[in-house]
């Protein structure tokens, strides 16, 4: 009797990837070995390949000038020359 | 802006080894793009009027703290139409670029019906990418990009070229 339910759900597991899986997308088959490695390759040495991701870049960037205008205040051209267009400067901060 | 250019050859191959600039990045997301573009950081410069990062320096386009001759690459995104003189802008350049310095320039198209009066009327319109290489009349070698806009919907304004300094003017 145990015997049956077991074929069901293999059965029901089968379809069930059957219906999932979609071969055209490209992590369909990837092992979870893979998966681990390459988590592990960019967590260390290649670190900076994550750079390539523009939605990385953002928050490392975000992180970082919360961290480093919590410790110094922002530098200011004192002189700018007569080429810059009034209220560049002031425009630029607010858009920061 | 950065995946253009690295689809130089001479630049992709090389990227590591060259002397880049950015102008006006704000915050240090370009930087980041630069360093994931293949350049070295110990050789990214880069120009702001003011900063937060340790990577910026302070300085003004038209009159760069850097010596003649320093740079093989140099970015300006969405930072020329600031400045009202342009011409003493690609003059600065001109001055830092090394001799086949790829100079990009990029921004959105923009006429009077744009919120001028927030700058006094003093920014300068780009609209595309031949009044941007007239800026460099003379000093124009190849020209590697061009985008230019197609009003409504597309607005960028993109040229990708190298300063040509032996011979001419």
């Amino acid at each position: 009797m145990k015997s049956v339910p077991r074929l069901v759900r293999r059965a029901a597991n089968a379809l069930r990837r059957r219906m999932v899986v979609d071969p055209r997308h490209p992590f369909s088959f990837v092992s979870k070995t893979t998966l681990r490695e390459i988590d592990k390759t960019l967590g260390g040495y290649h670190k900076i390949q994550l750079l390539r991701i523009p939605l990385v870049r953002q928050m490392i960037a975000r992180d970082r000038m919360k961290r480093l205008m919590s410790r110094k205040k922002l530098r200011r051209m004192s002189e700018i020359t007569g080429g810059v267009a009034h209220n560049t400067v002031e425009y630029m901060l607010k858009a920061r | 802006m950065f995946d253009v250019v690295k689809g130089l050859e001479r630049i992709n191959k090389n990227a590591h080894k060259l002397d880049v600039l950015t102008i006006g990045p704000r915050s240090e997301i370009e930087i980041f793009a630069m360093m994931a573009a293949g350049f070295d950081l110990t050789r990214i410069k880069a120009l702001d009027l003011f900063s937060y990062s340790p990577y910026v320096d302070l300085g003004d386009m038209h009159k760069t703290p850097y010596a003649d001759n320093s740079f093989d690459v140099i970015f300006l995104g969405w930072v020329l139409s600031y400045s009202k003189d342009q011409s003493s802008v690609a003059r600065e350049l001109i001055r830092i670029a090394r001799n086949r310095c790829v100079i990009v320039l990029a921004g959105d198209y923009s006429d009077d019906t744009r919120d001028h009066p927030t700058f006094r009327n003093e920014t300068t319109h780009m609209q595309n990418c031949n009044q941007l290489l007239a800026l460099f009349d003379g000093r124009v070698g190849k020209v590697y990009f061009r985008h230019d806009p197609e009003l409504p919907a597309v607005a960028m304004v993109m040229v990708v070229f190298e300063i040509e300094k032996t011979g001419g003017a």
